[in-house]
């Protein structure tokens, strides 16, 4: 799997990007979920990774022993999740709010109100 | 010195509260304040000329060699007597003057700071704080010349000043502090002992062309002059205060400050002396061009600001003298006609001088007042400004090098000046009959008793011209250390410079009836607006906002995929000059770690990933989506994350179910690119994911030392008591990032039922 994760990643980032790049405003959310798939999985995939030891200290030790995860890029991606996440949502209900009052789907219609003379 | 500065400023915040309760008076009240300057310098004069230059040193950042250092000596009181003094008058004469106008206070407010910052300046003996103050001036003057707001003229005028003063002033700043380099000191008093060192320094050229530039536009020299007639669009005290007395001498005040370095080199005396020069010239012709009386003494004032250039560039012993002569007879006047005017119009509400005449009887002491600064203006004797003429011609004449051009270029100048003079007082007070059909009335006294004091000074300067000798002495002294005594005497005898003196009066007369007897042919001259500075400003204004609409609309051009591929591409870039160091990396599949359902996860994945981006259908899309997410989650297993994977599959299936949720009511799924365009789209992104993987391959071929990790692994369980590690750095070891991350989330929703509460209101739609 180290030998996939490079790919998958590299993918997923060039999917992101290529969804982001088109005019549909749902494309846009859905370019940026995967996006942010693939940062989570870089940011997990870059600070090493253990096969199958997560870090969970046993009954009666006090301590972890080798081999195990590193637990902080974990709590960093959980974070990232769970912001992620926030973003998602409030985009999600934006299209809606959007679709209604502009009846479009269409990013480049919706760029006109701070436009220069 | 501190003190009285911060006072001004002081009293500058409190204007407007003792304006609200001191009304019509506050303009005495407020005059309380220069006029106890005024006589704190009388004092300080005694000490000055019984001792020689002071220096009051104050620090405030050490370790740059910045100070509040002050230092008093000629130079600097010639000037701190003309702002305290001329600021007497004015603020008295302004409390009357600005009766009825709306939001006097903040007159008030910008006029005490301008004096305060102006005071600063002239005292400044470190550079940095001269030009802190020397932009205060800049900023003050630019809410003085806008005061009347409502105009878009004015505004216009005001933002030209500013536009050009600032504009100078950076000039300035970049100038001095080269000055400090070469010089080793930020301090004045060290910088004009350093003598050659700072001579053979290699910035001293640049130090001095900038420091130069910055000078002229805050003294209005060609081609920088414009902005002064135009900032006559301020009420009158701010006139004759800032734009004729004080603020636009703030550039000659520093050319003189520092003559004593820069006299002797090259370039400064050439320099100076062709822009004075020219600037004198273009001042005095356009002048008796004008037909309104503020604009008169304006182009008048660019004229003397041009001729006290020049008389630097000149830079000999009498030449220096002439200076301080000129600057002192020339705010006597010239203030003085700046507030008459203000007085007539005021009184007639007109400032044509085509349509006033004959106001002597109805406003005798205005009109005496008048009268005097007008002959010193024409350098009639015995007025201090014929002593001022005698010195000039007497400078112009020992020139070693182009005497005679420069000695004829004053000579058609003085002309005139006694022309504008004339001009001035005697079609105003005397002349033919008023067209105006107003009554006119004299005014009150504290109106005319400040220009009639300074018309009677002009008076009796001449007379008594010893009384003002050593404070001269002193401040040409400052500009030149060489320079011997100074006495000023009214009669040299029957010289060249009384010849030439008489002929300018002659012929200035003449001018003065030419103009007066062919008022028509006068106003048919007109100059072409193309080859006006002011041409070239309106030009660059507007080429400068045309370009940034142009800059704007292809940068900030409202398409989200154009910003993204500029990005994606800055970064693909930057990426690949920072990865040709690195070889491609080697896949070795390592064997022993083989597992197909690695494979086939990660190729599910990929396989999803690849639908959801070519979906026609925003469902399909969406599951696929959902597909990808749930592999993310597997990996997380795979790994050792059991947190992350539970995280992901609840989030994932938020998603997907707000998703649909909300999105199957939308339209058909839109497509808009096609072929070509696509395939752009392609290669960016195709771009970007190979570098991405390449990075994320380079990164893990290199071993990792995290010594965070061993501090978890040991401390979670003695300090935070929990056997799951990662809840352990969220909940105890990183709990405030936790938090923070609660209220980003509160924030999306309360920014969700926001925007569900406002699209009810309007179309009735229940999520």
């Amino acid at each position: 799997m180290e030998d996939v994760l490079p790919f998958l990643i590299g993918g997923l980032y060039g999917g992101g990007i290529y969804l982001i790049l088109h005019r549909s405003f749902v494309k846009l959310i859905i370019g940026l979920i995967i996006l942010g798939y693939a940062s989570n999985l870089m940011l997990f995939t870059i600070s090493r990774i253990t096969r199958g030891a997560p870090p969970l200290i046993p009954e009666g030790a006090t301590q972890l022993t080798e081999p195990f995860a590193d637990p902080l890029p974990q709590a960093l991606v959980l974070t990232a999740i769970v912001i992620g996440f926030g973003i998602q949502a409030f985009a999600i209900v934006l299209i809606k709010v959007g679709y209604l009052t502009g009846d479009t789907d269409d990013l480049d219609k919706l760029n006109t109100t701070d436009r220069l003379d | 010195m501190l003190t009285i500065i911060i006072i001004g400023f002081l009293l500058a915040f409190l204007a407007p509260f003792i304006h609200r309760i001191a009304k019509e008076y506050s303009g005495l009240v407020f005059a309380l304040y220069p006029a106890a300057t005024f006589l704190w310098l009388i004092k300080q004069y005694k000490t000055v000329i019984e001792y020689g230059t002071q220096i009051i040193p104050m620090e405030w950042v050490p370790s740059l060699g910045i100070g509040i250092d002050f230092r008093l000596d000629g130079l600097s009181l010639l000037f701190g007597f003309l702002i305290s003094g001329i600021g007497t008058i004015v603020l008295a004469y302004a409390g009357t003057y600005m009766k009825g106008v709306p939001n006097t206070d903040r007159f008030y407010v910008a006029l005490i700071a301008f004096m305060a910052s102006m005071l600063g300046l002239v005292f400044s003996d470190n550079i940095i704080s001269l030009f802190v103050f020397w932009e205060l001036t800049s900023f003050t003057s630019y809410f003085l010349i806008g005061f009347k707001h409502e105009y878009e003229s004015t505004r216009k005028s005001a933002l030209q000043a500013l536009l050009i003063t600032a504009g100078g002033g950076l000039a300035l700043l970049a100038g001095l502090i080269l000055l400090g380099i070469g010089a080793g000191s930020l301090s004045l008093s060290e910088i004009l002992q350093s003598g050659d060192i700072l001579a053979q320094s290699s910035l001293f050229n640049a130090a001095m062309l900038l420091i130069i530039l910055g000078c002229f536009t805050k003294s209005a020299q060609f081609p920088f002059h414009f902005w002064l007639p135009s900032a006559m669009a301020a009420p009158t005290p701010v006139s004759a205060y800032l734009h004729s007395a004080t603020m636009v001498k703030a550039g000659i005040f520093l050319l003189a400050r520092l003559s004593p370095v820069f006299n002797g080199a090259d370039g400064w005396h050439a320099t100076l002396l062709l822009f004075g020069a020219t600037t004198m010239l273009i001042g005095a012709i356009i002048a008796v061009l004008q037909t309104d009386l503020k604009k008169i003494l304006a182009y008048t004032t660019v004229s003397a600001l041009g001729l006290l250039t020049m008389l630097l560039g000149i830079g000999t012993e009498i030449a220096i003298k002439a200076t301080v002569i000129f600057i002192l007879a020339h705010a006597l006047y010239k203030g003085a006609l700046f507030l008459i005017a203000g007085i007539v119009d005021h009184e007639t509400g007109s400032r044509d001088i085509r349509k006033l005449g004959s106001l002597f009887r109805s406003m005798p002491f205005t009109a005496t007042a008048a009268v005097l600064a007008g002959l010193s203006m024409a350098g009639i004797p015995p007025l201090f400004g014929f002593i001022s003429k005698e010195y000039t011609y007497e400078s112009t004449l020992e020139m070693a090098l182009n005497s005679p051009l420069t000695t004829s270029a004053f000579f058609i100048t003085g002309v005139f000046f006694t022309a504008a003079a004339g001009m001035l007082v005697y079609m105003v007070f005397f002349g033919r009959r008023n067209r105006l059909n107003s009554p006119t009335r004299e005014t009150p006294i504290v109106m005319w008793i400040g220009p009639l004091i300074m018309g009677i000074l002009s008076l009796s300067l001449g007379f008594g011209s010893g009384l003002i000798s050593p404070l001269l002495e002193q401040a040409s002294l400052a500009i030149r250390p060489e320079n011997t005594t100074l006495k000023i005497s009214l009669w040299h005898g029957i010289n060249t410079e009384l010849i030439l003196s008489t002929f300018t009066v002659l012929l200035g007369i003449a001018t003065f009836l030419f103009v007066y007897f062919n008022p028509r042919l006068m106003s048919q001259i007109e100059i072409s607006e193309k080859i006006k500075p002011s041409y070239a400003y309106d030009q660059i204004m507007e080429g400068v906002v045309d370009m940034s609409k142009i800059v704007t609309r292809k940068v900030q051009n409202g398409y989200i995929r154009v910003y993204v591929s500029v990005m994606v591409a800055t970064f693909c870039v930057l990426a690949l000059i920072v990865l040709q160091n690195f070889s491609i990396p080697k896949i070795g599949v390592m064997w022993s770690d083989f597992r197909v359902y690695d494979i086939i996860i990660g190729a599910i994945m990929l396989v999803a990933c690849f639908y959801t981006v070519v979906a026609q259908s925003r469902l399909l899309a969406i599951a696929m989506l959902g597909v990808v997410g749930y592999g993310v989650a597997f990996v997380f297993i795979i790994f050792g994350a059991p947190d992350l994977a539970m995280t992901q599959i609840l989030i994932e299936t938020l998603t997907v179910v707000l998703f649909v949720l909300v999105l199957w009511k939308l339209p058909k799924y839109l497509i808009f690119a096609e072929g070509f365009i696509k395939f752009r789209y392609f290669l960016v992104s195709a771009l970007f994911g190979l570098i991405m993987t390449w990075i994320v391959m380079i990164v893990t071929q290199y071993p990792m030392d995290s010594h965070l990790k061993a501090f978890f692994a040991e401390n979670s369980y003695p300090r935070g008591m929990g056997r799951n590690v990662v809840n352990v750095i969220l909940v105890d070891f990183r709990s405030l990032d936790t938090l923070g991350e609660m209220v980003v989330l509160g924030i999306a929703a309360i920014g969700i039922y926001g925007l569900m509460k406002f699209n009810s209101d309007k179309k009735d739609f229940n999520p």
